[in-house]
């Protein structure tokens, strides 16, 4: 039922008029949604990464929940505790059922640094409770999700990165559902995690 | 006897393998960023041509699980090699013509099938810096004009075939055939909207704009790069192998 | 705002003239294949335009056109969810003669599609760029309020669809155009059109409305060069236009392309300019614009002669053409009509209009005015001397003397026609037995006296005449004191 409605919700949400009731047309969305990604699921990835526990998971390692995934790396000092800080912001909107089922992966695009030692660090000093995945993967890996999610990060200097913050939100099966691009208004990510 | 010495030569030549490109030193004609503008490349094997049609047919009927019809929504869109007949049939579409609408996901498949993979951004500028006999002919008007008037012509319909004069480092048709893919297109910062100063979305990048022409060709190749995901295919876009070691 | 009380007077008007018709809402917009509402809706005299209300219904195909024409005046009362498709096509045209040029293109031309909404619309974009472009695009309208004018919502690459909607909240004449990195070469290349934003009522009806669109070409090869011409960075850094075109092309308005009209009609002409680089001083000459909305605005300036339209802006003009014949559409700054390309034509028919314009009405011959000629040297010479000093004794109080008389009063000797013309026996004459009645120098006529000067000897009459036709910028033959006893013994009874 759940899902049937997220789906609804993602079919409103791709502009074809032709599929559009003769009920008032939304407001133009705050969120982008790419009907290309809508359908398959990320999890297909075979990747595997380092958690902060040392352990090695899958990218699928949230299946049966819903999701926010983004990158980022460890040594980032600006934009990355403020992409920290704004999901932490949306968990705290969602109703208290859905702030219990939500899970939150972020993968970093730094591996050589961001190793399990760093990353428990980061889970530590942020207080990140256990909704929460800190997780790096091979260079390689981390460039195919980030050609998956539509995130770019550019290596600028030894352990300096360029990059764009985007916040994905995965259905329980991993498929793209909506995005927010930058840190703006959570608004429609609250309205696809909430039910 | 001659000629027919540098026809025998140059018959080798082309069936060789990969150039061997590098080391050298890089400089973007638009930095990304300060740190950038020089940036060292190691020396690293490269295609002497674009992967064409019929090598990668080969690659599909080797991998049958990257054939047209067969390859998953999350790595190609719906015009795959639309170019092609049918999945296993080249059609018009000539053997030797470079591929095009291949993604990121496909070619790098391809990639490391043939024990590779894609040249990052800065190895495949690197090589395309050269003229016939420059290693960098970045600052000839000449040069930048002859690539700029290629931009500006659409792509026809069915595609020529691979065989271009070498540059200096002996690698043909970086320029004047197909777009094509790097391993790091994800690291191409254009953002959609060219002139945002403010950049919310971008942590840190410089502003995109340059005020010497010969930047305008390697600005092109970087805005297109920043269009493109993963999945996507064009019409004009298509790919070449680097390796690590030469493969011979 | 002055559009709102006309848009009043034309709901006050239907409301006279018709009966009243109540439409259902809903109906009017069920065919979505209708690319124009036709249907008036009667509304209250006293309500305020509706530019607010959640359209309702199918949403509308916009009917876009090619310039120089104009989609259809919008009469709905009420805003409506609109759908523009628009695809870019990388294409070779021909500029002029023999010249060719690879454009960037919103639908095939140069300038774009004109896409005309309504104050109040929801307006979608759809963006399709061709698989045979090279580039990626995008689109940025500057009737959008919002960051990039929906730049960054529709960056498409070749062979891709991008969606983007926007809330039409401002009326007024807008451009758009591409905004792809290199932003200034993307325009350059012919990728600007405009939008219209109808005010609600819309504007007065005008027999004629027109689309005209200037831009800039910097190609390497020099104007007319022939052949397919390449993009030229440094010309369009420096500002160095090689073509300076209306409508994306030499003559495009010209001959039989040109606009039409009859005498005594209205026409709107909305015009913007592309850029990328330079402003616009629209003119046409033989016409003065009777309202110029400057820069696409809500606010008319009234008899204009010509208006000064920024790069990336827009301006409505209206102007009413009285008299036949072809008047020309020119950038004013007129190297650019003449050497670079700017100019059209607007070709008119009808009665002519001789209270208000006259074709040419006399041509005659014109010497040059009177001119004061250096003084001729009369040394060495006792026959000039002789006629020096007679002619300032007797000939200068009436001729001057500097030989150019007094206008209407004394004909000029300087450079004089009649003394040309006329053969030696009369002239003579002239000073033996004076002369009445008109006469024709140099293109003006005098009726005054000359006295008779038979007093003077023949030496002396020879002396003055030989001086005369040899000052004063003539060259004349001289005068024998034997052809003036002729002429004395002939005529001694003539009046």
């Amino acid at each position: 039922m759940r899902r049937a409605i997220l789906v609804a919700f993602a079919a409103a949400c791709s502009a074809r008029p032709t599929a559009r009731p003769a009920a008032p047309p939304p407001p133009p969305p705050a969120v982008q949604v790419r009907p290309a990604a809508v359908g398959p699921s990320i999890y297909e990835l075979p990747i595997a990464m380092a958690d902060s526990k040392g352990a090695t998971i899958s990218l699928g390692v949230n299946a049966g929940h819903p999701t926010l995934i983004s990158m980022f790396y460890g040594s980032c000092v600006a934009a990355c505790p403020a992409l920290i800080g704004a999901i932490g912001h949306i968990l705290d909107q969602l109703p208290p059922a859905s702030r219990d089922d939500v899970r939150v992966l972020l993968v970093s695009f730094d591996p050589a640094r961001d190793t399990p030692a760093r990353l428990a660090e980061l889970v530590r000093s942020h207080r990140l409770d256990a909704r929460w995945t800190l997780a790096a993967p091979s260079e390689l890996d981390a460039r195919t999700l980030a050609a998956v999610l539509g995130i770019r990060y550019r290596v600028v200097a030894d352990g300096e990165f360029f990059h764009t913050s985007a916040i994905v939100t995965l259905d329980r099966d991993g498929r793209e559902i909506a995005r927010m691009e930058g840190l703006g208004d959570p608004g429609a990510l609250i309205a696809a995690l909430g039910d | 006897m001659r000629s027919l010495a540098i026809v025998a030569l140059s018959a080798g030549i082309a069936a060789a393998g990969p150039a061997r490109v590098g080391p050298g030193i890089y400089h973007p004609a638009y930095p990304a960023s300060p740190s950038e503008r020089e940036v060292a490349v190691a020396a690293f094997w490269l295609d002497r041509e674009p992967v064409t049609n019929a090598d990668y047919l080969a690659f599909v009927r080797a991998a049958p699980e990257w054939s047209r019809g067969r390859a998953r929504s999350l790595f190609v869109d719906k015009d795959y090699l639309g170019h092609w007949r049918s999945s296993d049939d080249l059609g018009t579409a000539l053997p030797k013509a470079p591929v095009v609408r291949v993604s990121w996901f496909s070619a790098r498949a391809y990639c490391a099938w043939r024990g590779g993979r894609l040249p990052r951004e800065a190895e495949w500028e690197l090589a395309a810096a050269a003229d016939a006999r420059h290693r960098d002919a970045s600052a000839d008007p000449a040069f930048q004009a002859q690539i700029l008037k290629w931009y500006a012509r659409p792509t026809p319909a069915i595609l020529p075939a691979v065989g271009g004069a070498a540059n200096a480092w002996g690698v043909r048709d970086l320029h004047g055939l197909v777009w094509e893919w790097v391993e790091d297109f994800t690291a191409s910062l254009v953002t959609s909207d060219s002139r945002d100063p403010t950049r919310s979305q971008v942590c840190g990048a410089e502003a995109a704009a340059s005020k010497d022409p010969s930047a305008y060709a390697t600005f092109m190749r970087t805005a297109f790069r920043g269009s493109l995901d993963g999945r996507d295919t064009a019409t004009s876009l298509g790919f070449r192998c680097a390796y690590d070691r030469s493969p011979r | 705002m002055a559009w709102r009380g006309m848009a009043v007077a034309v709901v006050l008007g239907v409301l006279a003239k018709t009966s009243l018709l109540l439409l259902v809402a809903s109906a009017c917009h069920a065919s979505s294949a209708a690319p124009t509402d036709d249907f008036i809706e009667v509304v209250p005299a006293s309500s305020q335009p509706d530019v607010t209300s959640t359209p309702v219904g199918h949403p509308l195909i916009a009917q876009l056109t090619t310039a120089p024409e104009v989609p259809a005046k919008i009469f709905r009362n009420h805003p409506a969810h609109v759908i523009v498709n628009l695809t870019v096509n990388e294409v070779e045209k021909e500029i002029a003669p023999g010249v060719r040029y690879t454009f960037w293109t919103f639908g095939g031309d140069v300038p774009g599609k004109f896409i005309r909404v309504r104050q109040g619309d929801v307006v979608e974009i759809h963006l399709k760029n061709d698989p045979s472009s090279k580039m990626p695009h995008n689109i940025d309208l500057h009737a959008v309020s919002g960051p990039g004018g929906g730049a960054e919502s529709t960056f498409t690459a070749p062979g891709h669809e991008s969606h983007f909607t926007f809330r039409a909240t401002k009326p007024g004449l807008y451009v758009y155009h591409c905004a792809t990195a290199p932003v200034p070469m993307h325009v350059a290349n012919g990728m600007y059109g405009m939008i219209f934003v109808e005010p609600p009522g819309g504007l007065p009806a005008v027999n004629h409305e027109y689309y005209i669109m200037q831009g800039e070409l910097y190609t390497v090869g020099k104007y007319h060069a022939p052949g397919l011409q390449a993009f030229d960075m440094d010309k369009g850094i420096d500002e160095r236009p090689t073509y300076v075109l209306f409508d994306g092309a030499e003559g495009s308005l010209v001959g039989d392309k040109a606009l039409t009209a009859k005498t005594g009609d209205t026409i709107r002409i909305f015009f913007g300019n592309g850029g990328p680089n330079l402003d616009s001083n629209f003119h046409v000459i033989g016409t003065i614009f009777d309202r110029v909305y400057t820069e696409g605005g809500s606010i008319a300036q009234e008899h204009v002669q010509t208006t000064l339209v920024p790069s990336g802006g827009a301006a409505i003009v209206e102007l009413t053409v009285e008299a036949p014949g072809t008047y020309a559409i020119v950038d004013h700054a007129l190297f650019r009509a003449f050497n670079k390309g700017a100019v059209g034509q607007l070709k008119v028919t009808g009665p002519s209009r001789s209270d208000l314009f006259s074709a040419k009405q006399a041509d005659v011959a014109y010497a040059g005015g009177p001119v004061e000629a250096p003084r001729l040297r009369t040394d060495g010479d006792p026959v000039l001397q002789m006629g020096e000093s007679t002619f300032g004794r007797i000939c200068a109080a009436c001729h001057q003397p500097n030989g150019l008389g007094l206008p209407g009063q004394f004909p000029p000797l300087a450079r004089s026609d009649y003394l040309a013309k006329q053969p030696k026996e009369v002239i003579i004459g002239h000073l033996l037995h004076g002369l009445q009645g008109p006469v024709t120098v140099l293109g003006m006529t005098y009726n005054g006296t000359m006295p008779p000067l038979a007093f003077l000897s023949d030496n002396e009459i020879a002396a003055v005449l030989t001086y005369v036709r040899a000052s004063f910028g003539n060259s004349l033959s001289r005068i024998t004191p034997d052809e003036v006893s002729r002429v004395r013994g002939q005529t001694a009874s003539a009046p």
